[in-house]
């Protein structure tokens, strides 16, 4: 398996007609992708903005992030817009690097999260470094909740794909080219190294808590094995909205840094042989039904060691500490990361459940902790609704207009696969 | 043996089975609900969903489901009701749940009208999921 990214640099966006790439520039039509998004029948209205780094900008509240992706030859976000889907991680696949499309806009009213483009919070998320083509979505009123997440998230996702054809014609892009082999190839690869494998949780739970695995909801799958370029052809994307610090967006899904640290260090200091694809459920059975599966998928994969990164915290920090558990006690050396809710003086407990087994934690940083945020020139959104999201309170706004808000109510503040801006770095 | 929901939220009741058995406990706290699902799990009940599922973080939403498989007939002897022990598991778990409310206390968020509906909306829909995960359609 052979899977070429061509990243072509995005570092602008602006409104124009018609829609190509000119130099870095991403030239968007909004007539043109107007016209696209009311394709779907349920949306009542939809209107565009653009918030690019640096700038005096707040998105608030953020649903999903999705970088642009196409094939020349087929589908990204495979089987989300097809029945007759193709399998991901084959041939060609253009990017919009440092661009990504992103969906606003409330839909039960609490859980997204804000992005800032500059100040304090900027420093926090990978997202202020992108520019963003902000899509807000009106839906008709028959919608309910279901079919509004629905509704929103495939506009993103065709959006994105749309965007992306645009760079067929440019000749100027980044070539990275990545190769997957069969089990038993990966396994014979490195004798001389230790084999690890990657367990991917996904947020599986109900409304505005999936994700979705080539279309389908992934409560309704079993632990089951990936490639990383699937992954990177989009065959997992997000559906939720879970506290938007530990969100992983379809963005982070693309650009799995978990995966593309695996892929850094194979073959160098240790033999990258698998993924397992793990869904968090909500009863304790199907915790021990994925904890079961997913361990016995990464002893046949043949792992010395495993990395396991998390998505949400509360209930899924439970199937996180008992796959830990089970493979540490099966000989395979596990890494987990998670965050910490520590209180914002950071003295109270911090994970909602552990085991001794648990002996190797990378954390990515106390949610509770404050900040003081500056009014920022334009909000595109609505600000007020700061009072109800993730890391916000009545009290976030300040009578001088700054905002204070827990690092939970940013956007990737403390991502679970790691991808933040902050972190400890050995000097 | 027997389930029972203990909740908090009252659009709950309209979706639990009518096997099961339902203790409201509208106007109570979260950590209330815990508190009366401790009690009942030492009465040896065990937990059949995490009471965090799907929930937000504590100081998010003032709504609390949690769902038991009680011995039928509970005795006031602790963990020892009916022949069934003490399940260690679902007490650690609920223990880490209070802990979390505790942690919270200090940070509660003032929760307005229109927000209410949507948190008890979320509430019930993942309750919905808890069932379908059961087996119950």
């Amino acid at each position: 398996m052979e899977l070429e990214l061509r990243k072509v640099a995005i570092r602008n966006i602006e409104f124009g007609s018609p829609a190509r790439i000119e130099g870095d520039t991403l030239i968007a039509d909004p007539d043109a992708m107007r016209e696209l998004i009311l394709e779907d029948s349920r949306i009542k209205d939809v209107s565009f903005d653009i918030a690019l780094p640096g700038s005096s900008t707040r998105i608030l509240p953020v649903k999903d992030v999705i970088e642009p992706r196409a094939k020349p030859d087929g589908e990204t976000f495979p089987g989300t817009f097809y029945e007759d889907m193709q399998e991901g991680g084959e041939g060609i696949t253009y990017c919009l690097e440092g661009c990504v499309v992103t969906t606003t806009g409330p839909i039960v009213g609490f859980q997204e999260g804000l992005i800032d483009m500059s100040g304090p919070a900027a420093e926090y998320n990978v997202y202020s470094k992108l520019c963003h083509l902000c899509m807000i979505l009106e839906k008709q009123d028959y919608i309910d909740p279901h079919e509004h997440e629905e509704v929103v998230r495939l506009a993103g996702l065709k959006l994105a794909q749309n965007l992306a054809e645009l760079a067929f014609e440019v000749e100027d892009f980044k070539s990275e080219v990545y190769t997957w082999g069969n089990i038993g190839e990966n396994y014979n690869a490195y004798p001389d190294l230790p084999k690890v494998v990657y367990v991917y949780n996904c947020m599986s739970q109900g409304l505005l808590h999936d994700s979705y695995f080539y279309g389908r909801d992934s409560k309704v799958i079993v632990p089951t094995m990936l490639t990383p370029l699937e992954i990177f052809d989009g065959a997992l994307v997000s559906g939720n909205c879970v506290s938007p610090g530990s969100k992983t967006t379809t963005y982070m899904h693309q650009n799995n840094t978990c995966i593309m640290e695996l892929l850094k260090h194979h073959g160098k200091d240790f033999n990258f042989v698998g993924i397992v694809l793990c869904p968090l459920m909500t009863t304790l059975k199907e915790k021990f039904r994925n904890r079961m599966l997913t361990v016995r998928q990464v002893k046949m994969l043949g792992a010395d060691g495993a990395l396991i990164s998390q998505e949400g915290f509360g209930n899924p920090t439970t199937d996180l500490m008992i796959v830990c558990q089970e493979l540490e006690r099966n000989g395979i050396k596990t890494v987990i990361i998670t965050n910490e809710d520590a209180g914002i003086d950071g003295m109270s407990e911090s994970l909602p459940d552990s085991v001794p087994e648990a002996n190797a934690i990378v954390t990515t940083g106390n949610s509770n902790a404050t900040l003081m945020l500056p009014a920022m020139d334009k909000t595109i959104g609505v600000l007020k609704d700061i009072e109800r999201v993730c890391g916000g309170t009545v009290n976030s706004i300040q009578p001088d207009g700054r905002l204070l808000v827990e690092i939970h109510g940013i956007m990737g503040g403390h991502n679970l696969q790691g991808n933040t801006l902050v972190g400890a770095v050995t000097i | 043996m027997r389930t029972e929901i203990i909740s908090n939220n009252p659009d709950i009741e309209t979706l639990v089975p009518k096997t099961f058995s339902f203790t409201a406990m509208e106007g109570s706290s979260a950590g209330a609900v815990l508190t009366a699902a401790r009690d009942r799990i030492h009465l040896g009940a065990r937990l059949l969903a995490h009471p965090m599922a799907g929930r937000l973080r504590p100081n998010e939403t003032p709504y609390m489901t949690v769902v038991l498989e009680c011995p039928s007939a509970p005795s006031t002897s602790s963990g020892n009701a009916s022949g069934n022990g003490l399940d260690l598991p679902s007490l650690e778990i609920i223990e880490y749940c209070l802990a979390e409310e505790e942690k919270y206390a200090n940070m509660r968020k003032k929760y307005d009208e229109l927000l209410l509906p949507d948190l008890r909306f979320i509430s019930c829909e993942l309750f919905t999921g808890i069932l379908q995960e059961l087996g119950i359609r």
